[in-house]
């Protein structure tokens, strides 16, 4: 994966041109720490037939390692599932994000 | 047991104590004088009344208030002291008599239909009848106050008028009479429930999620963020709710007595210890505790130990509270997404699982030294289902009724542009 101020750099620019081409805003804090979110704002960025964001998108995959394989399965040992907590946690990630706190859900 | 203050040579309905509310009774005592209420009662009760009408005006207003957007903050502020309006007018129509008058057992009779017949001498166990009523009104009040929590911000103002004035008497009344007057079924069958656990708050809280289901959720639930107005606001609301509540369940017993100073220290316990809990659990899952999370967490409590609070020991109190603190929690989270239902505010989330909670463990927890009963959890799951089943097809039915007459939903435009201007014509600043 790249440094900080690389992927920093490349989402820096994403934001303005996603804003400019489409007039949406995006979260860069968010994409940084969100792989998922990073890989939907890329789809998204694809999707306007926009070159430079095309470019884009292409080098933030690279330095992101969107791309890279689904971590592999637990040991049969491990398997047995998470616990009750750890599935509360995943269960709504974003929730005590700013832009994601309020989605769906006050509380 | 304030039952003992029943007594009297000639009584006009029969005095059973049950749930620490009374029907009615003596107005001559024994040699034939007229019985007058015992002023310490009746003083207490006045401020009963008073702080559980501030439960609603302002508490209820503000707490809802603050969780809404901002175009839809005095639309649903108005809704609630509009609801406050007709539920008085219906209460002292037909509400009162189908709710706390001698009948069958399954609603009141129609001797008070507009308050006929009370008097300056009507005694109500050991306070004037009118005091009784109008303790009785702000719970009426109330709890049709809860239910828009569920479907703010999209319905209609004609429709929530008009939904107000057919649930209090369609709904609460007969659920009031079955639980609370002596010849009501569930009171019969053994149900307790001493300020409102199943009445109050499974009765809202059912409504609330059937309203939720029927009128559909806001445009954009669940894709786009609906920030809250001002949670200072909603902290203040909460606040007097907290206070207000010790005349809820400390004024039902109709007495200033040792029980109800045992059911005003349960509620303070059970408030806590269920704020505490809802801290821990959404400090352990989320990793921070949140304001909202702290006052709803005391909500939780305070709604869990409405109908045990002169039943169950301090101790008990605890137990009630921590359960109550993580249950609400679960169902204001993750019971709502399993859902997917836009109870807007968490009406059923927190008043119908709070309340479920109680009324279960008040029928485990019911200690005869407090309250000279002893609970049975079969019989207090009975009043819940039945109230679950009738609140639910009655609402529903209201709602049918009310979306032929006047429609429920407000246009997609009016709900875009918020309530606030399009319902009233104002907005705040």
């Amino acid at each position: 994966m790249e440094s900080d101020s690389v992927i920093y750099g490349l989402l820096g620019r994403i934001h303005l041109l996603m804003r400019r081409v489409s007039n949406r805003i995006t979260d860069v804090e968010y994409m940084r720490v969100n792989k998922d979110y990073a890989r939907e704002v890329v789809r998204l960025a694809l999707a306007t037939g926009n070159p430079e964001l095309a470019e884009l998108g292409a080098r933030l995959r690279l330095a992101m390692e969107l791309d890279a394989p689904v971590a592999k399965a637990a040991p049969a040992a491990e398997r047995s599932g998470p616990g009750l907590l750890e599935r509360l946690r995943t269960a709504r990630p974003e929730a005590t994000h700013p832009t994601q706190r309020y989605v769906g859900s006050l509380r | 047991m304030p039952g003992s203050r029943c007594s009297g040579s000639v009584r006009v309905a029969p005095a059973l104590c049950l749930g620490g509310l009374f029907l009615p009774v003596a107005v001559l005592a024994d040699g034939g004088a007229v019985a007058h209420a015992d002023s310490g009662h009746t003083a207490w009760m006045l401020v009963a009344t008073a702080l559980v009408l501030l439960m609603t005006l302002p508490g209820l207003a503000l707490f809802y208030g603050g969780m809404v957007r901002r175009k839809n903050v005095l639309a649903t502020m108005t809704q609630t002291i509009a609801i406050a309006a007709v539920v008085t007018l219906t209460w002292c129509a037909v509400g009162y008599s189908l709710a706390m008058r001698p009948g069958s057992a399954f609603v009141g009779g129609l001797d008070r239909l507009f308050l006929d017949g009370l008097s300056l001498d009507s005694l109500s166990g050991g306070v004037p009848e009118s005091v009784f009523a109008m303790f009785q009104l702000s719970f009426a009040i109330i709890t049709t106050a809860l239910v828009p929590g569920a479907f703010a911000e999209r319905m209609k103002f004609p429709a929530v008028l008009l939904f107000a004035a057919l649930w209090s008497v369609l709904v609460y009344a007969p659920v009031a009479h079955w639980v609370w007057a002596p010849d009501g079924w569930l009171a019969l069958l053994g149900a307790l429930d001493y300020a409102g656990g199943t009445v109050v708050h499974v009765n809202a809280g059912v409504a609330g999620l059937v309203c939720a289901l029927y009128v559909g959720p806001r445009n954009g639930f669940g894709r786009q963020p609906m920030t809250p107005y001002n949670l200072a606001l909603t902290l203040t609301g909460a606040a007097l709710l907290w206070v207000g509540w010790f005349g809820f369940n400390a004024g039902s017993g109709l007495a200033a007595d040792a029980r109800a100073g045992m059911a005003m220290l349960a509620t303070q316990l059970a408030a806590a210890t269920a704020a505490v809990a809802w801290m821990g659990a959404e400090w352990l899952v989320r990793g921070r505790p949140s304001a909202l999370g702290l006052v709803s967490g005391a909500v939780g409590g305070l709604v869990a130990v409405t109908p045990a609070s002169g039943f169950v020991t301090p101790t008990s109190t605890l137990l009630i509270g921590a359960l109550a603190g993580v249950g609400c929690y679960l169902g204001a989270t993750v019971l709502k997404r399993a859902l997917r239902c836009d109870d807007a505010l968490d009406a059923f989330g927190i008043h119908g699982i709070g309340g479920m909670i109680g009324a279960l463990l008040t029928g485990w927890l019911a200690s005869p030294a407090i309250g000279g009963l002893r609970g049975d959890t079969l019989v207090q799951l009975a009043g819940i289902c039945a109230t679950l089943i009738y609140s639910g097809g009655m609402t529903l039915i209201v709602l049918m009724v009310i979306d032929r007459l006047v429609g429920l939903r407000v246009g997609e435009r009016t709900e875009s542009d918020g309530l606030d201007l399009s319902e009233h014509g104002e907005a705040i600043a």
